[in-house]
């Protein structure tokens, strides 16, 4: 799709109405993928749609003087917020993101815990459990070869599910050990992995460890 | 018209692991594919998920020995990663009526995101932002998004017709824009 075809159809809109074909789809998404005009168009109809949601979040007198929400104004106001905090308003998204890789490499304050290097299924000889009330440091190293960087990291729940990342890591930045930041009370108990990979399929095994 | 400059600098930068470069990557692509995936009604594990394998192919894209031909079409050619992703996922879940030639309708609300029902501020600000759109334009949004009324009856309730429905958002949006308050 051409620029001012985007322009003067009114894509953008049209896009999150739903009201384009499946080849306008693609089409508009193909050239949204490079054109900053209208990327911009796109992110800011989205967040005008999650503010809509939002501010349908009204809390409303329960029994027992409580204030609780009402669930199905809840799940869109939830997805407002996710939506706010994942395509964000000006940018946050990408501020964010640069936070989060920042984070590998700043210098840290809480409580660090070293991850194995390689756990291979086996037995943990030294179970790393960390405080969920604290803010935690994990260490680790990421032995794959440099040529397979960059790597990602993220940390998944028992069920595979991401809770922290995915993050970039630089081949440079792999020379020394990672460390990734679990501010307090972003897991909640239970067990989790980390997951490193890189590119070509290749990975590190599940580095293990359990939250209380 | 304002397009990201990809070229074959840039590939190279990227195939080489040049930190600033891989950051932008990350960032200028994770935004993009975020809104893309959340339109197609994905779970966000799953727009994880996908956003990791996309990179992960694009790497190693990068580095085989045919590389990407055409440097500056570069931001198309990660769509088309992630697309290829989805088809085999909705492959392998037996979903490819997702995948039909109607309109996509916007994503239903995800139930398992309530835990993230919090910075009312923002949703404060919403709301006052939304009080001074004009009225038309806050009761045709309210009727979209909130009351999920399908596209004709709201054209039919205004007396619109599809065409302009795209007008009257292009404007709530860029009045939303205005008045929503910065910082």
């Amino acid at each position: 799709m051409e620029h001012q075809e985007a322009l003067d159809t009114h894509a953008a809109e049209g896009y999150l109405l739903g009201d384009l074909t499946a080849a306008e789809y693609a089409a508009f998404e193909e050239h949204f993928a490079d054109c900053e005009e209208c990327f911009t168009d796109v992110r800011d109809a989205a967040s005008v749609v999650a503010a809509v949601r939002a501010a349908e979040e009204k809390p409303v007198q329960a029994k027992g003087g409580q204030h609780k929400t009402i669930p199905w104004f809840a799940a869109a106001a939830g997805v407002a917020v996710a939506m706010l905090s994942a395509i964000g308003y000006q940018g946050y998204q990408v501020a964010q993101l640069k936070t989060q890789i920042a984070v590998l490499t700043a210098p840290h304050i809480g409580t660090e815990y070293v991850l194995p290097t390689d756990q291979r299924g086996g037995p943990v000889e030294n179970e790393v459990v960390i405080d969920s009330s604290r803010e935690a440091t994990l260490s680790f190293d990421i032995t794959l070869e440099p040529a397979s960087a960059p790597f990602t990291c993220k940390v998944v729940d028992a069920q595979g599910h991401p809770r922290i990342g995915p993050m970039a890591v630089t081949a440079d930045q792999a020379d020394a050990p990672v460390t990734l930041t679990v501010p307090a009370k972003t897991l909640e108990p239970g067990e989790y992995s980390l997951i490193v990979s890189g590119t070509g399929g290749v990975s590190l095994p599940e580095k293990r460890f359990k939250v209380r | 018209m304002d397009r990201y400059p990809f070229d074959a600098e840039y590939l190279r930068r990227l195939r080489d692991g040049d930190g600033p470069t891989v950051e932008h990557f990350v960032a200028y692509f994770t935004e993009r594919l975020t809104i893309k995936l959340w339109r197609r009604g994905l779970t966000r594990s799953k727009i994880d998920d996908a956003i990791q394998e996309t990179f992960t192919r694009v790497f190693a894209k990068l580095r085989s020995p045919n590389g990407i031909v055409s440097p500056q079409s570069f931001g198309a050619f990660v769509f088309s990663v992630c697309n290829n992703y989805l088809f085999e996922v909705y492959r392998l879940e037996k979903n490819q009526d997702q995948l039909d030639d109607s309109c996509f309708e916007l994503p239903a609300p995800e139930p398992g995101v309530e835990e993230m029902l919090l910075r009312g501020e923002r949703g404060q600000k919403a709301l006052q932002t939304l009080k001074l759109l004009k009225p038309k334009e806050g009761e045709i949004l309210r009727a979209l998004f909130i009351d999920e009324m399908s596209k004709d009856e709201v054209c039919a309730r205004y007396d619109i017709n599809r065409t302009y429905l795209r007008v009257v958002l292009h404007r709530a949006i860029a009045r939303f824009r205005f008045l929503f308050p910065k910082g």
